[in-house]
């Protein structure tokens, strides 16, 4: 996908950090098995992103350059698109994935063992083949176009494709199955016998739902969504494939700056500002609600 | 109609509801969790129900709080039929095994919450039910705190001013102890005891813990296997088992095995595999000759005698110092009976001495035995 949706694992293995200090014996099989992914952490992501990040900097004027950035209409434009895109994306996945997730919450053990594959099976398939997929169905002669055509709901081919609801529409499919596994991981965390004990002291089924399990199932609302917000903003194929040049997003600038105009100093800010936002996000929902908590940790 | 819309100012008018189950039944598979339990609970007793796990009183708990719906048989409130009434208008207070406090409310809220929910109650009106409540349970002043500030004990009480604040005409309990330690276990069995005579409502007590059970209810319901076993005060269960099991379960029981040689209406004779014969009451039908039987004795009723005036004689295997009292340990036909005598009564006692056991032929039982059984 990109480096940026990577920002757990350094989180992940900072915390043996202090146990390398006491150096326990049994600590050094721990550190055997950590190695390797310390290893591939540190020399493709910790590395990369240290040199991006000398390079966004260092060097003469270096504000200047920051200044420019900050200033030019093109970088604040694709920013405040890629923030759009991305809210989005996060907004509609919450919609679509928090019924479902509470649908595998409470339903039958075995309709939830279905579901789950149902969910997960798109994982399957690439990035690029859904996106493609999309682009058929989307197309100007494509399945939906077609299909609108024969009802008769429309006179001529809508445009559908290379645009913002393409872009959207193709990264909430993508998105979605993180949001809902997310959430029902945060779901099966609260006690079934709450909203028994809601219900027999007189609140009905959908009383016991906004009062007790809605509020308790908030932190996992805001957890799931912090994590498809940030990898949004990180999308590169899906904008590029399903999206027209006003739905240019970040990373497609970067790569833009980096690989066609060469100027990797540019393209560091960019990256720099977007790794900037990500992290105060990450920061000021683990300030919240402690972030080890999504993942089963108390 | 169970009318629990609790704007009733006065606590002395409410009183306990009458429950009935009738021929009640529900399976989970194949398994008949409740077999044709009938029952009738009257208004503002305790009632235990008391069994091992599986045998069906977690169930009959749940089809009482309308969390299962029974498949067939029928629950009445006060005559009135409630099965398919919905959980949240029967009106009735609960206590959790989990206590299942609401986190992310202060004490105050999640005592407050069964007043918000079926009353429109107000603002001043509701502090002041919420105070009592918590008065009532030990808990005043820890209005603001939330749950997890709490110790296990406290939580416990939480839950029950929770349950009670509504002044429901019938409270249910889930195993609400299991989770304490013993001492904390005991004082609150006493509170709880205090509590349901101050309130008057109708409790149903579910628990596994026979010392529980027979400490605080007035009626005990022991189940086993989706059935009713045997029904009664504490002390009709103790002192005059219906079964095997029911002795067994209720308290330490003496059952030792042997043969029916003879039996009429009153009385039938029990022979032990060593050839000693026992008279015990006939209860019921008399049993057939040569039907493999039990002895039930209790152990407090039990005494050491010189072996002259003994029932039956027995070997001492080991004498324990109970603190109270002493528990006489002695092998008979293979079998181990014990007493619990005083300190006086074993001086001179030595372990492999045959010593004489008697006891009231009026409170020993002859229970045909099951197979399977110890």
């Amino acid at each position: 996908m990109n480096a940026l949706n990577d920002n757990h694992p350094p989180h992940a293995s900072d915390k043996v950090g202090p146990r390398w200090r006491i150096f326990p014996k049994t600590d050094i099989k721990l550190f055997l098995l950590l190695a390797p992914i310390t290893l591939l952490i540190v020399v493709f992501l910790i590395i990369p992103i240290v040199i991006m990040f000398n390079k966004a900097v260092s060097g003469d004027e270096i504000l200047a350059a920051y200044i420019e950035v900050l200033r030019s209409p093109v970088y604040i434009n694709v920013f405040m698109t890629t923030l759009k895109i991305a809210t989005m994306t996060t907004v509609l996945t919450l919609i679509l994935g928090y019924p479902v997730a509470f649908a595998l919450r409470f339903g039958k053990p075995k309709y939830r063992a279905i579901v789950l594959m149902l969910i997960v099976l798109p994982y399957w398939l690439d990035f690029i083949v859904r996106s493609y997929s999309w682009m058929i169905l989307l197309g100007r002669r494509g399945i939906v176009n077609e299909a609108l055509l024969w009802l008769g709901l429309v006179d001529r081919p809508v445009k559908l494709l290379y645009s913002l609801g393409s872009v959207v529409t193709g990264m909430v499919q993508i998105m979605l199955p993180m949001m809902i596994l997310t959430l029902f991981a945060a779901m099966l965390r609260i006690d079934a016998k709450l909203m028994d004990a809601a219900n027999i002291h007189g609140a009905n089924r959908w009383k016991s739902f906004t009062r007790v399990f809605m509020p308790l199932s908030l932190p996992g609302v805001y957890g799931a969504s912090l994590l498809v917000f940030v990898t949004a903003l990180g999308f590169y194929i899906t904008p590029a494939l399903l999206g027209g040049p006003s739905e240019t997003m970040i990373s497609q600038s970067m790569l833009l700056l980096a690989s066609e105009l060469l100027d990797w100093k540019t393209a560091s800010i960019a990256g720099t500002l977007l790794l900037f936002v990500t992290t105060i996000l990450v920061l000021i929902y683990n300030r919240l609600f402690s972030i080890d908590r999504l993942w089963g940790g108390e | 109609m169970l009318s629990m819309d609790t704007d009733t100012p006065h606590p002395e008018e409410n009183s306990g509801a009458s429950v009935r189950l009738d021929a009640l039944r529900k399976s989970f598979g194949f398994v008949r969790a409740v077999n044709d339990v009938s029952l009738d609970i009257p208004a503002g007793s305790f009632v235990s129900f008391l069994g091992p796990s599986g045998s069906g009183k977690t169930t009959t708990l749940n089809l009482l709080a309308g969390f299962i719906t029974p498949e067939a048989g029928e629950i009445l409130f006060d005559g009135a039929p409630i099965s398919h009434q919905p959980t949240h208008k029967r009106g009735i207070g609960m206590v959790f095994q989990s206590y299942a406090l609401f986190p992310h409310m202060t004490v105050f809220d999640n005592v407050a919450f069964p007043l918000k929910m079926r009353s429109e109650m107000e603002k001043s009106q509701m502090r002041k039910r919420v105070a009592e409540t918590l008065a009532m349970v030990q808990l005043a002043g820890y209005q603001d705190r939330y749950p997890r500030q709490l110790s296990g004990g406290q939580q416990q009480r939480v839950a029950m001013a929770r349950a009670l604040v509504a002044q429901p005409r019938l409270l249910l309990m889930d195993e609400p102890l299991g989770a304490l330690d013993k001492k904390l276990r005991d004082q609150m069995q006493i509170e709880i005891k205090n509590i349901h005579r101050r309130v008057g409502s109708t409790f149903v007590y579910v628990t596994h813990d026979q010392n529980e059970a027979l400490t605080m209810s007035d009626f005990i319901v022991v189940m086993r296997d989706g059935a009713i076993a045997q029904a009664g005060t504490p002390q009709e269960l103790y002192d005059f088992p219906a079964d095997e099991f029911v002795a067994d379960f209720l308290g330490g029981a003496n059952l030792i095995k042997g043969r029916i040689v003879s039996g009429d209406a009153k009385r039938q004779q029990i022979v032990l595999d060593d050839g000693q014969n026992v008279v015990a009451p006939t209860t019921g039908m008399p049993l057939q000759a040569g039907t493999t039987a039990s002895l039930f004795l209790r152990p407090e009723g039990v005494s050491l005698v010189p072996l002259e005036r003994s029932k039956i004689s027995a070997e001492v295997v080991e004498i324990v110092y109970m603190g109270s009292a002493f528990r006489v340990i002695a092998s008979v036909s293979q079998q181990v009976i014990s007493a619990m005598v005083s300190r006086e009564d074993i001086a001179g006692l030595q372990i492999g001495s045959k010593v004489g056991f008697n006891w009231e032929e009026e409170r020993s039982r002859v229970f045909a035995s099951e197979a399977g059984a110890p």
